[in-house]
C-alpha cells in the first residue's frame, strides 16, 4: 500500500502530464480512433504561403495533426519537439511516409511566416496551416479537438485548444490519437507499427 | 553556419535531466554563505529553498517563452511562491496547464503557488511553467538570472541554462546528429 500511495503521490504531482495510461487493451501505445474522424477537405495556405487541401495534399502519407498557436509557450512547443524526435526515431523509408501538420487556433495572429520561423525550430519538414476563423473552427470541429478563444484579443492573449494529436493513414482516416505528453518513443514505436501494417 | 561547441550531453526529449554541476542552492538562513553546516540550527522553523533544473527555452517567437525549474523546501516550515522575475524578459507570470471541461487544455495564471515544508514543486512541460513575456533574443547555451519570491524566504536567484526546444544537434534540419538511441531496429 505504500507504494501505492507513493504512486497516488507521484501521479498528484506529475498533475495531468501523464494522463494517465494511454490506450487500453488496444495494438498502439496511443488510443486506436480508426475511422472515428476523416480529414475534411478544406482549403489552407501552408507556411510557405502555398495553398494546402487538408485531404488532398495530406494524401499518400502517415499525416499528425495538431492544432495549436505560436504564442503557446509549453503545450504546442513540447508536442512539435516530440514529433520531432519521434520522427527522427524512424529509419528513413519510415521517414518518408509520416509528415506533421500543425493548424494553428489562432489565424490572427498565426501568419505563414510566423508558422514558418515557428515550425523550422523543430523540424523544417513540418507544414504549417492557416486559414480564416470560421474554417478554423470548423476543421477543429470535424477532427474532435475543441478550440476556444478569448472574446477580447487584443493583448497577450491565449487560445485554448485539445492537447491531442491525431495520426491520419494515408487515406485521411483517423488510425491513432496521443494525448499530451506521450513519449516520443512511444508515438515512433506507433509509426514503426501503423506504417509496417500498410506496408 | 558554424558548428556549434562543446554539446550537452544527449537529450532523451523531457527538460527534467539532473543537470551536474548546475544545481544551485540557495538558502535562507541568515549565515548563509557558510549555511550547509548550519541546516540543522536554522532550517527547523524556517523554510529552506533549494532550486535545481532551471531552464529556460530559446524563444519561438519574439512574444514569449517559458522557463523551468525544481523547488525543494528542505526547511521546516512552509513557504509559497508569489513570483517571478528576471531582466531578460518584460514580465514573468506563473502559468499552470489546465485541463478543462470542454476538452481543452490551457493556461491559468497562479498568484501564489505553495511549496510546502519537505515538498519540491516542479516547474516543467505541461504542468506548471514560468511564462517570459517579451523575453530578449536568447541563444543555447546563456544563462538568464531568474529571481523567484518567496513570502518568507525574500527573493530567490536561480541561474537558468537557455536550452534549445529540441536539445542539441537537431536544429536547422541537420537530423542525421540526433540521437536515435534505445532503438533497436536500425538494421542497415
Ligand atoms: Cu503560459
Amino acid at each position: 500500500m505504500a507504494a501505492a500511495g507513493a504512486a497516488a503521490v507521484t501521479a498528484l504531482l506529475a498533475g495531468c502530464g501523464g494522463q494517465a495510461a494511454t490506450g487500453d487493451q488496444g495494438p498502439y501505445n496511443g488510443s486506436e480512433i480508426k475511422g472515428a474522424f476523416t480529414l475534411p477537405s478544406t482549403e489552407f495556405t501552408d507556411n510557405k504561403g502555398e495553398p494546402y487541401d487538408l485531404k488532398e495534399d495530406s494524401a499518400g502519407k502517415y499525416t499528425a495533426v495538431f492544432i495549436g498557436f505560436t504564442n503557446c509557450p509549453d503545450i504546442c512547443p513540447t508536442t512539435m519537439a516530440d514529433l520531432s524526435q519521434a520522427k527522427g526515431m524512424l529509419d528513413e523509408s519510415e521517414q518518408e511516409e509520416f509528415q506533421t501538420v500543425f493548424i494553428t487556433a489562432d489565424p490572427e495572429r498565426d501568419d505563414p511566416e510566423l508558422l514558418d520561423m515557428w515550425l523550422s525550430s523543430f523540424d523544417p519538414s513540418f507544414v504549417g496551416l492557416t486559414t480564416d476563423l470560421e474554417d478554423t473552427d470548423a476543421t477543429a470541429n470535424e477532427l474532435g479537438i475543441s478550440v476556444s478563444r478569448p472574446e477580447d484579443r487584443s493583448g497577450d492573449y491565449q487560445v485554448d485548444h485539445g492537447g491531442q494529436t491525431l495520426l491520419f493513414d494515408p487515406e485521411g482516416n483517423s488510425r491513432i490519437m496521443w494525448s499530451y505528453g506521450t513519449e516520443p518513443e512511444k508515438v515512433a514505436e506507433d509509426l514503426e507499427t501503423v506504417i509496417g501494417e500498410g506496408a | 553556419m558554424a558548428v556549434r561547441g562543446a554539446t550537452r550531453g544527449g537529450r532523451a526529449g523531457k527538460a527534467r535531466r539532473p543537470v551536474a554541476g548546475r544545481r544551485v542552492l540557495t538558502l535562507s538562513c541568515a549565515a548563509g554563505a557558510l549555511a550547509l553546516a548550519a541546516v540543522t540550527g536554522c532550517a527547523a522553523q524556517e523554510p529552506q529553498i533549494e532550486t535545481s533544473d532551471a531552464t529556460v527555452r530559446v524563444p519561438l517567437t519574439p512574444d514569449v517563452t517559458s522557463a523551468y525549474v525544481t523547488i525543494e523546501n528542505t526547511g521546516g516550515a512552509d513557504d509559497t511562491l508569489i513570483g517571478a522575475d528576471t531582466a531578460a524578459a518584460d514580465e514573468v507570470q506563473m502559468h499552470e496547464n489546465v485541463q478543462k471541461d470542454d476538452g481543452t487544455t490551457g493556461m491559468e495564471e497562479r498568484d501564489e503557488i505553495p511549496v510546502k515544508a519537505g515538498e519540491t514543486v516542479s516547474f516543467e512541460p505541461g504542468k506548471l511553467h514560468l511564462m517570459l513575456m517579451d523575453p530578449d533574443e536568447l541563444k543555447a547555451g546563456e544563462t538568464v538570472a531568474l529571481e523567484l519570491r518567496f513570502e518568507k524566504s525574500g527573493t530567490v536567484e536561480v541561474n537558468a541554462e537557455v536550452e534549445d526546444v529540441m536539445g542539441e544537434g537537431a536544429k536547422g534540419g541537420d537530423m542525421e546528429s540526433m540521437d536515435d538511441m534505445d532503438h533497436g531496429d536500425m538494421d542497415h
